[in-house]
Parts: C-alpha cells; sequence; structure tokens
C-alpha cells in the first residue's frame, strides 16, 4: 500500500530508480542549447509518466489529455532555463503539467460560465454509468467518473503521491478543501467499485 | 474520542498522515468498532488500487510531432524576437558568436547583404563549390538576413492565426501543413549549415526557403482581406 | 474611378438570374470578387462587359464603375456559410481582369491584356497569351495553356501546369508537382520545397532556366539540338545525367555531388539547385 506519508526530500512524487541524473542533465543542457533532439530523448523518458497524469487529469479523455501533454512539454521547452537540477526532471514535469492544466482550465472557465457543480455529475464521461448501483467500473473508469474537484485531489494524492500542503499550494485552496474532495473521492470510488450507495451529494464542486 | 469523532479521522489513519497522539486512540476504536473497521478496510482497498494504477500510459505516436512543430515555431520566433545578439537560438555556439563575426554584423549594412543573397549569377553558381574559405562575415552577414526574416515570418504568422477563423478548416489544415514542410525543409538547411558554415549554397538555399515561408504567411493573411 | 454604384438586389426567396451590361473601354480594367460557385471569362472584342450568372437565394449582386475600371462583387446572405452563385463574363479581350474567389474555380480564355487570378482552393484555368499572368492559389491547382509574355505562378499544395511559350516565367510551389512544357522560354524560375518538377522543352539561346528545390525531384528534358551548359549542385541527392557524356563529381569535402557540362554550341544556362531531390537531365529527339 501505498503511503504518501513518507519522507521524501523532492517536492512532489518519487523520483523514478532508473533515472540517470547525469544523463539527463546533459539532455538538459543540450536542449536549453537548442538541440531539439536532445529535447526528445526526454520526452521519450517521460512522457508516459506524464501522459498517465494527464489522462487522468483529464478524466480519461484522451483527446484532452494529449492536447495537454503536448502543452506541458511545449512550455518544459520554453521553461527549461528555469529547471535548477535540484529536483528530479520527472517532478519538475509533473508539477508543470498541473500547473498548466490549471492555467488551461482558468482561461476556459472565463471563456464559458459553466462550473461543475457536484450535481452536474452527467456532464462527465462515464458518469451516466454511475447511476447503476449494480454495475462495478473498473478503476480507471471510476475515477475518471469522479467530479472533476474530487478527481484532481484523488489523482495528486493517491495516485500520484502529492502531500495535502503541496496539492493545496498548486491548486489555490485550503488543506481542509482538499481533505474534503478527497474524502469525497474516496467515498465515490468505494460506491462506484464496489456497487454500495452512493453517499448523499453536498456542496459544490469548487 | 467518540465514534462520530473518529469516523472523521479514519481517512488520515489509513494514510499514516494523523498526529502521534490521536494515532493510538483511533486504532484502539476501529478494533472494536465494526463500522469503523470496515472503512478502514475499504480505504485501504482504494488505495490500494489507486497504487495499482499503471505509472505510466503511452502516449499516441504524433504527439511528439506536435511538440516538435511547435517548438520549431517558438524557435523561430524567439530568434526574431531575440534583443540579445543576432545569433538565432539554433547557432548557441561558441565559435560562431566571435568577436570578428559580431563586427562583421555591425559593419554590413542591409543592402549589401541583400545584394549578396540576391546575386545569382551563373558564375557565381557555377563557383559555389569551389574550395573558398568562408569568412566569419559571410554567416553573419546571413544572420542578419534571418532575423528580418523571421521577424516578419513571425508578424505575419500572428496575423494569420487572428484571421484563422475566416479560412475553412481543410484549408487551415492544408495551410499549416505547407508551413510545416517548409520549417522542415528550413531545418534541414540549417543543420546541414551548422556543420558546413562556410557552404554559401546552404545559405542561399536557406534565403529561399524564408523567402518562401514569408511569401506564403503573406498570401495567406490577403486571402482572408476583402479589398 | 468608380463614377456611379449601381445596385442590384435580388429577392430573399428564389435564385435569381442576372444579366448586366457595363461600359468598359477596350484596355479598361475589371474587378471581380465571387467566393463560392465559379467563375468563367471571356474575351471579346467590344467595350462592353456583360455579366450573366445565377445567384443563390438571399445573395446580392453589386456592380459599377467608369469606363476606365469597373467592379463587381457579390454579397453573401449569410457569410459563415456562403452559398455558390455561377458567372459567365465578358470582357474586352485586351482589358486588365481582376479576379478573387474562395473556393470558385475561375476560368478565363480569350483575355489578352493582364490578368491577377487569386483563389483559396479552387482550380484555375488560363487559355490564352494575356501580356501578364499572376496566378495565386493556396490550395488549388493551376492550369495554364498558352503563351503569357510574363507569368507567376504560385500555389502551396496545388499542382501547377504550364503548356506554351513565355520570355519571364515563374512557377512556385510547395509540395504541389510543377510540370512545365513546350517554349521557347527566354527566363523561367522554377522553385518548390517537396513538389517534383519536370521540365520538357525548348530554351532559347540566350536564356536561362533555373530550378531550386529542397527534396522534390528534378525532370529536365530539352530538344536534342539545344545549345546550353548545366550546372548543377546537389547537398544530398542524386544527379542522373543523360544529356551528355559527363558525370556528376563529388560535392565539396565529399558530400552531396555536382554536375558541370555543356552541350551544342554555348547558348541557354540551366542551373539546378537542390538540397536531396534526385536531378535527372535529358535529350529528347
Amino acid at each position: 500500500m501505498k503511503l504518501s506519508a513518507v519522507v521524501s526530500d523532492s517536492i512532489g512524487p518519487f523520483p523514478s530508480p532508473t533515472e540517470d541524473k547525469t544523463a539527463t542533465l546533459d539532455c538538459i543542457r543540450r536542449a536549453r542549447a537548442g538541440d531539439v533532439d536532445a529535447f526528445e530523448v526526454l520526452y521519450r523518458e517521460h512522457s508516459g509518466r506524464v501522459y498517465a497524469l494527464c489522462v487522468r487529469l483529464k478524466a480519461g479523455d484522451r483527446s484532452n489529455a494529449t492536447e495537454l501533454m503536448q502543452d506541458v512539454f511545449i512550455k518544459a521547452w520554453r521553461r527549461l532555463e528555469t529547471f535548477r537540477g535540484d529536483c528530479a526532471f520527472g517532478s519538475w514535469l509533473h508539477r508543470l503539467a498541473v500547473n498548466t492544466m490549471l492555467e488551461n482550465a482558468r482561461s476556459d472557465r472565463r471563456r464559458s460560465a459553466r462550473v461543475l457543480s457536484m450535481e452536474d455529475t452527467s456532464l462527465l464521461p462515464g458518469a451516466a454509468r454511475s447511476n447503476s448501483i449494480d454495475l462495478k467500473m473498473d478503476m480507471e473508469e471510476a475515477v475518471a467518473s469522479l467530479p472533476r474537484g474530487a478527481r484532481t485531489a484523488f489523482v495528486l494524492h493517491d495516485v500520484e503521491g502529492y502531500q495535502h500542503q503541496e496539492i493545496a499550494e498548486q491548486l489555490g485552496v485550503s488543506v481542509g478543501t482538499v481533505k474534503a474532495q478527497l474524502h469525497r473521492a474516496r467515498r465515490l470510488l468505494r460506491a462506484r467499485l464496489e456497487g454500495t450507495k452512493e453517499e448523499g451529494n453536498g456542496g459544490i464542486d469548487e | 474520542m467518540t465514534h462520530e469523532v473518529i469516523r472523521h479521522l479514519l481517512d488520515d489513519y489509513v494514510t499514516g498522515e494523523l498526529s502521534e497522539d490521536a494515532r493510538g486512540p483511533v486504532a484502539d476504536h476501529v478494533a472494536v468498532c465494526e463500522i469503523c473497521s470496515a472503512e478502514v478496510e475499504s480505504l485501504e482497498r482504494i488505495l490500494a488500487r489507486a497504487s495499482e494504477l499503471p505509472k505510466s500510459i503511452e502516449p499516441p505516436a504524433e504527439a511528439w510531432s506536435n511538440i516538435r512543430t511547435a517548438i520549431l515555431r517558438e524557435e523561430n520566433s524567439a530568434a526574431a524576437h531575440s534583443t540579445r545578439t543576432a545569433t538565432p537560438a539554433f547557432w548557441r555556439r561558441p565559435w560562431v558568436v566571435t568577436a570578428a563575426a559580431a563586427a562583421a554584423v555591425a559593419v554590413l549594412s542591409s543592402t549589401i547583404t541583400a545584394a549578396y543573397l540576391n546575386s545569382r549569377s551563373h558564375t557565381s553558381s557555377a563557383s559555389i563549390t569551389t574550395s573558398e574559405t568562408a569568412t566569419p562575415a559571410t554567416l553573419a552577414a546571413f544572420t542578419v538576413e534571418e532575423n528580418n526574416y523571421l521577424r516578419q515570418a513571425s508578424a505575419l504568422q500572428d496575423l494569420l492565426d487572428q484571421q484563422e477563423t475566416a479560412l475553412a478548416p481543410e484549408t487551415v489544415a492544408q495551410l499549416k501543413a505547407s508551413l510545416r514542410t517548409i520549417d522542415e525543409a528550413i531545418l534541414e538547411a540549417r543543420s546541414a549549415l551548422a556543420r558546413d558554415p562556410s557552404n554559401k549554397l546552404l545559405i542561399e538555399m536557406l534565403s529561399t526557403n524564408y523567402k518562401q515561408k514569408v511569401d506564403l504567411l503573406r498570401r495567406s493573411t490577403e486571402m482572408t482581406r476583402g479589398t | 474611378m468608380l463614377a456611379a454604384m449601381l445596385v442590384c438586389t435580388s429577392p430573399l426567396s428564389a435564385q435569381k438570374k442576372i444579366e448586366r451590361r457595363i461600359p468598359l473601354g477596350m484596355e479598361g480594367a475589371f474587378r471581380v470578387m465571387n467566393m463560392v460557385g465559379s467563375v468563367v471569362v471571356h474575351g471579346w472584342s467590344k467595350d462592353t462587359v456583360l455579366i450573366r450568372g445565377t445567384l443563390a437565394p438571399g445573395d446580392q449582386f453589386f456592380a459599377g464603375g467608369g469606363y476606365t475600371g469597373a467592379k463587381m462583387f457579390i454579397e453573401s446572405a449569410n457569410d459563415r456559410n456562403p452559398k455558390p452563385t455561377s458567372l459567365e463574363i465578358w470582357v474586352p479581350a485586351r482589358a486588365r481582369l481582376w479576379v478573387k474567389t474562395a473556393t470558385a474555380p475561375i476560368d478565363v480564355d480569350g483575355v489578352d491584356g493582364g490578368l491577377d487570378l487569386y483563389t483559396v482552393s479552387a482550380t484555375i484555368e488560363v487559355t490564352g497569351n494575356p501580356r501578364e499572368l499572376n496566378a495565386e492559389a493556396i490550395d488549388g491547382d493551376i492550369h495554364v495553356t498558352g503563351s503569357p509574355a510574363w507569368l507567376r505562378t504560385k500555389s502551396a499544395s496545388g499542382a501547377i501546369t504550364f503548356r506554351g511559350a513565355s520570355s519571364d516565367a515563374g512557377f512556385s510551389t510547395v509540395s504541389g508537382a510543377v510540370r512545365v512544357e513546350g517554349g521557347p522560354f527566354e527566363r523561367a524560375k522554377v522553385e518548390t520545397v517537396t513538389g517534383n518538377v519536370t521540365f520538357n522543352g525548348r530554351v532559347e539561346r540566350s536564356g536561362t532556366l533555373d530550378f531550386d528545390t529542397h527534396s522534390g525531384s528534378v525532370d529536365i528534358a530539352v530538344p536534342d539540338k539545344t545549345g546550353a551548359s548545366f550546372s548543377v549542385v546537389s547537398i544530398a541527392g542524386t544527379i542522373t545525367n543523360n544529356a551528355s557524356r559527363a558525370t556528376p563529381t563529388a560535392g565539396r569535402f565529399g558530400r552531396g555531388s555536382e554536375l558541370t557540362t555543356e552541350i551544342g554550341d554555348p547558348g541557354a544556362k540551366i542551373s539546378v539547385r537542390t538540397f536531396k531531390g534526385p536531378v535527372t537531365l535529358r535529350r529528347t529527339k
């Protein structure tokens, strides 16, 4: 079982054990100088993890996830200078992915007045299935069916291993909100995975 | 601590984020409370499944080429807007930015550069590949010209982006494909030039490619405008 | 130039047939804008412009001008989804004609003055011998049959074909194929990025032909008796010479190849520059 309370020196999720720090730094240095091929090496190494995060943040919507991931790497290219090398490159990319998602969501919200409320689960992919309490989903589906706030908190905390405080900082909300969203996410997941009755809804999603 | 209170501490208890003082009492309660122990088990199951989710998902194959294309455009824009030196980002290599080159850039006027790049008399074509040692001035002169093109292309690209909705989606797609084709040619020629900086032919080819790009962008922006 | 603006509207319901005559001097200028549908123009010997067409319901037809210059355009009822208007127009043969469309094909014949034809994604077809012809498309093909003295054709992804002669001809595409036949050519320049190029024609003794491409193939065929010197340079492509006995030599630093050779008496200059497209030189009977 993954316990996110285990103390970690780096910010965010643990670095991948196979990450060869010198080789990566070398690629980063070359990419900073304009070498697109070196950047491709970094992409090949890290895109899988970044994409997984994007897919889950985007509720399983592959095409949105791809767009988000592309945005992340383009931003990474632009901001390579700001990578200090004091944390793992993968972690840095991860934070960038979350930031990018939030930035995009903020500008999307500015454009459309729609706010997803807890009640409004019909707008979410896979949500239709949650109405049937007999149907058990698989884990990916279940996570994808969560309302956005709960899903984001769950993916960052329980899947990716961020701490409450870090998530609160990145999302710009209080630790209490993060915990509440997590709580909600786990209850909804249990209901959808184990086919038990859902708890009543209350409050708004973000 | 009552059951009501403990119920709300179970999440943190399961993930080990509960304070030292609270752990004991909660553990004691869970041991004797069916509801809470069921809750704890269920939470442990959810977290176990969360940790079993694949850490990595293979992105679609075309994602990299989209990123690469965007980066190439970024590089072209960045070079055009760079206020540091006249050296394009792609060529940030020490031996290009020599003092002589920098001085040569300052000395050369754009008319000389233009004349040099536009001249295509046959004698010069035939002698393109004779072994002339290139002076830094040649490359530096081209660099000035290149920046002009990059600035023009960038401005036109912005204009075109604003007008994109005026064109049919198939046309936009076709146009973007054509621009990508030119960018690829530019990248190949630049890479070759970086390896062979004294090659005047490559400089001329690059110049032609830039002209084509600017021309296509200009024509496209004009298409969407009425008269 | 625009002395009076005549407005002709059509009822919103039915498709309307229009016919309009506008006086225009023999060398006057006429401007046509019709985004969707078709535009066919014929040159004739009258000093009048005759427009016949079928308007889509709700569209409006505007035309007006003076003896030296006039114009017409179609205003669509719905800009976001314009319906086609088909036009057939007669203009004085020596007029200067300017046409702009988005997806409406342009077909011009018998106009000897000047032609400026612009489209986004339709085909442009020109038959005749205009003094000057400028045809541009983004995604459309361009076909010219005839002998414009001065010619510039540009398309990004469309193909260009030319059959005729010209004293100053330019052909430019990104990925479209370019096919040039006939001649004689005094000056011709063909430029593509990835489009393949075929040339099969005659070049004047004092003529120059220039071919520039990044990776398109270049196939040049000139008649047997041609007197010309060839200069071919390639950074990374192959050169096949079936026009003379000369063989390509290695380029600078052993990279790529180049070829300099002459056939017949000294005369025309033909140059090819390519990054990596294959080049073939041949002679025809």
